[in-house]
């Protein structure tokens, strides 16, 4: 059975992430320094050592995953331990703050590590959630496997169409350069369909919406209904099949697309924050001690 | 069934080869998986795409959904084959053949040339299916990111940072971001005047802040714990400020109340070169001693140090006055009559409300106390202090009578001048003569029994010609307990009087001593967290009362210490 990342080496990091959140409270508890707690204590100075050092190597992840040949450990394992000190991160960093907040730099270096965390959080859900998605709308094929099958409809239909008064070609033409798959942020993560249509109107033609190719299977059906002839009328109910599966086959590229879409949109976040938190993260280290 | 399945493929040599195979089977499939009678390895076929069953006049197509096939150019999931007809499946073409003998059915299977030739060449649109083909990056906001963060976190604040004073100020007025956003808490409103003056404290980049820089300004208020020839004292020196005055940190704190700072030595002083009668306070609740009082003494007002409930403790301050018979709830008589007084009639708050303003005689006693000494002219009063003055207003008042006339009705009988006589020298020195003898009398009694022995040790010197009177000069202490600070202000709640602390209405004699011991003040009073032995009383860390920088001990300049090291050189 697949063992998810979380899973891994019988959750060992969640023990050691467990183990460390354990240390600094009781630590924290423990600790009773003359002034309020805060990150200038040596504890303080402790918990902080300990959070830039996991911020640095949690980064590290980064540089491993493009290591295809690295030895360091299996990419579930460190992803594993990734996900898991990435979380205790939050309990160090909050304790070495002593809870004292504010306007300034030191504050907006944990504000941006609790982003980076929460973006973090969130790839975790999605990557626990999406690719059994993924696979169900797949069904074992792929996107690009998809538009060969939606080509093939397309020359198909297109054939048959041949044999058919002119318009139907025209149409089916106009669909194939009016569909549309994805295209902006908003249609890829809303799984939208912006696609149009130029139907035949009163001199000459109009574009209009067509979601899910209703606007061409309603065309058809008009058509059909309108047909005497008993052949044109089987080749139009022939269309409409084909044309109802293109629907299906774009439904599920569309849907492929926003499911990767939500996979990926958290890293465009949590990549860079994470550099702006490093950024942050050495100005915070380097002013303490400037103004020591 | 049992059919014949001819494949006819394109050889190398580009000549159609034609392979028959002999399948028995009661289903035929067709599909991408590998165990199909009918194999096709393309993407766009499903594992088993469509199946043939035998029919009772050929064969029968079924597709698997949502797969369809093509038949004799028409669309179709489901249809009967009759020998002739040509099913597109796919990229497959597949043609009923007539069935030999001995067969069922028998079919062709051969690529469809039609693929090759599209119907359409216009292409498909490009979908733009991926975050990153609708214009989302990482690479460069994350440049972006680490350069902004560092360059106006770090680098700008630090190029300014050192420069003159005027372009760092520059900076901090600028809307850009300057060294300000370094600073980790708010300073204590002490220090309001350092808020946007980094450098005042931070000197050299990388040092932690020096005792210099607080002493830039402190050195002249600020005094040391201990004598500079205390044992302790060098320890002392090595500490920074800082390590109990921390700012920026929340809640500001700039007085130390962690007992820590007072119990590392106090626990055992003897250890950190206390003398000998230093006691041993780790709490207040827990563990301090009996609270001892400075006393004036007299005659030579050396202050003495005693310590409350050991023994009795007297106060020789030469006053006679009693506590109990002030405040004698059924009143005290006085020149307007009877009057029931209170503590504070005497004992007035100074300006803060801390203590109380010194008890002195023209303020707080004449009026009942009143220095009339005639009769005749009861607004006439002595002066109070020397007895020397006191005589000489006398002598002058009795001689202006006796000289001036004496027409009152308390007039004496005898060597009294008649209005307006003009007198000889003889009567005049007789006059004088009997004027100095009443001022000696009145004095007598003025100074021995009327009004200065209510409250003054009076004893008589001189002759009886003479007489020469001595008042025991009074010195009053105006602080017992110099070494703690009380605030009797905080302590006016309304649940306490003066009497819950000073047993006054009580005290017979001056030299009570009404100052109460530790126990009264553990009456509301806790140790550090004030929740000792099961009661909640008000938390008393050692702060509450006593001030770590003895007012006392002056500082130890750094040229003292300079001195101080020498000579332990030279030892």
């Amino acid at each position: 059975m697949h063992e998810s990342m979380l899973d891994y080496a019988q959750r060992r990091y969640l023990k050691i992430a467990i183990a460390l959140c354990a240390l600094s409270i009781v630590a924290y508890a423990w600790h009773d320094p003359l002034s309020p707690p805060n990150g200038g204590t040596w504890l303080g100075y402790t918990l902080g050592g300990i959070g830039a050092a996991l911020i640095l190597w949690l980064t590290a992840l980064g540089v491993r995953k493009r290591s295809y040949s690295s030895a360091l450990g299996t990419l579930r394992g460190w992803t594993s331990a990734h996900v898991y000190l990435g979380l205790a991160l939050i309990v160090v960093a909050t304790l070495h703050t002593g809870f004292q907040f504010g306007w300034n730099l030191h504050t907006l270096c944990y504000v941006l590590m609790l982003f980076v965390i929460g973006s973090g959080i969130f790839g975790v859900i999605v990557y626990l959630r999406y690719p059994q998605a993924m696979s169900a709308n797949r069904a074992g094929t792929k996107p690009d496997v998809l538009l060969e099958e939606i080509n093939d409809l397309d020359q198909r239909s297109l054939r048959v169409a041949n044999e058919m008064p002119r318009r139907f070609g025209d149409v089916l033409r106009a669909n194939r350069e009016g569909t549309r798959v994805g295209g902006s942020t908003r249609a890829i993560l809303g799984g939208l369909d912006f696609s149009t249509i130029n139907l035949p109107a009163a001199g000459g033609s109009q574009a209009v919406p067509n979601p899910e190719q209703a606007a061409l299977l309603d065309w058809l059906g008009a058509e059909l209904a309108r047909s005497t002839d008993g052949e044109l009328t089987k080749r139009i109910g022939d269309l409409l099949s084909v044309v109802a599966t293109r629907r299906n086959q774009l439904r599920r590229l569309r849907r492929d697309a926003q499911i990767r879409g939500w996979l990926e949109i958290w890293l465009y976040v949590h990549v860079p924050v994470t550099l702006a938190l490093i950024g942050t993260l050495i100005a915070h280290v380097v002013s303490v001690f400037l103004y020591w | 069934m049992r059919i014949l399945i001819r494949t006819l493929e394109i050889g190398t040599t580009g000549v159609a080869v034609a392979r028959d195979r002999v399948v028995d089977a009661d289903v035929i499939g067709f599909g991408r998986a590998t165990d199909q009678h009918i194999h096709c390895n393309d993407q766009r076929i499903g594992l088993q795409q469509a199946k043939f069953t035998r029919a009772d006049a050929g064969l029968l197509l079924s597709c698997i959904p949502p797969a369809q096939a093509e038949v004799n150019g028409r669309l179709c999931r489901d249809a009967s084959l009759h020998v002739g007809d040509e099913v597109s499946l796919g990229p497959m073409l597949i043609k009923v053949l007539e069935a030999p003998a001995d067969f069922d059915a028998a079919i062709s299977v051969e690529h469809d040339s039609r693929e090759a030739t599209v119907a359409d060449d216009a292409p498909l649109p490009v979908f733009a299916t991926s975050l990153e083909q609708v214009g989302w990056r990482k690479r460069p906001w994350a440049w972006a990111g680490v350069t902004v963060t560092l360059l106006l976190g770090l680098i700008l604040p630090w190029f300014f940072v050192g420069r003159s004073d005027a372009s760092i100020a520059w900076l901090r007025a600028s809307a850009l971001p300057s060294d300000m956003q370094w600073t980790s808490g708010a300073l204590h409103s002490a220090h309001g005047n350092l808020e946007v003056k980094c450098e005042g404290c931070h000197v050299q980049p990388f040092r932690r802040v020096r005792n210099e820089q607080c002493l830039d300004c402190h050195s002249s208020t600020l005094h040391q714990h201990v004598a500079a020839d205390h044992p302790a004292a060098a320890d002392m020196t090595k500490e920074r400020c800082t390590t109990c005055h921390v700012e920026h940190d929340e809640p500001s704190n700039l007085v130390q109340l962690d007992t820590r700072i007072c119990t590392d030595c106090h626990t055992e002083p003897q250890n950190h070169g206390a003398g000998p009668k230093i006691m041993p306070a780790t709490d207040f609740a827990a563990q301090h001693p009996d609270f001892q009082v400075s006393l004036l003494t007299a005659p030579d007002w050396k202050v003495t140090r005693a310590r409350l409930g050991e023994s009795p403790i007297i106060e020789k301050s030469n006053l006679e006055f009693t506590h109990a018979a002030h405040l004698d709830p059924r009143g005290i008589k006085a020149p307007q009559g009877e009057v029931v007084m209170k503590c504070a009639d005497c004992h007035s708050p100074n300006e803060s409300g801390t203590s109380f303003t010194p008890i002195n005689m023209e303020q707080h006693c004449s009026s009942c106390h009143t220095l009339g000494f005639d009769p005749a002219e009861p607004q006439r009063e002595l002066p109070h202090g020397e007895p020397a003055l006191v005589m000489q207003t006398l002598v002058d008042h009795y001689s202006r009578r006796f000289l001036g006339g004496y027409s009152d009705a308390f007039s004496p009988a005898e060597g009294v001048t008649p209005p307006g006589a003009s007198l000889s020298a003889a009567a005049r020195a007789r006059a004088l003569g009997t004027a100095k003898q009443r001022a000696n009398q009145v004095a007598a009694d003025i100074f021995e029994r009327r009004v200065c022995a209510d409250c003054h040790m009076v004893t008589r010197e001189g002759t009886s010609a003479e007489p020469v009177w001595q008042v025991a000069p009074v010195k009053l202490t105006q602080t017992f307990m110099p070494k703690a600070r009380f605030d009797h202000a905080a302590h006016a709640t309304g649940e306490a009087t003066c009497e819950t602390c000073h047993a006054a209405a009580t005290s017979k004699v001056a030299s009570d001593v009404l100052m109460p011991q530790i126990k009264v003040c553990r009456d509301c009073h806790g140790g550090e967290k004030g929740t000792e032995d099961g009661r909640t009383r008000i938390a008393s860390p050692c702060a509450s009362c006593h001030v770590y920088h003895d007012q006392q001990e002056s500082l130890w300049a750094p040229v003292v210490q300079k001195v101080i090291r020498q000579a332990a050189a030279r030892q």
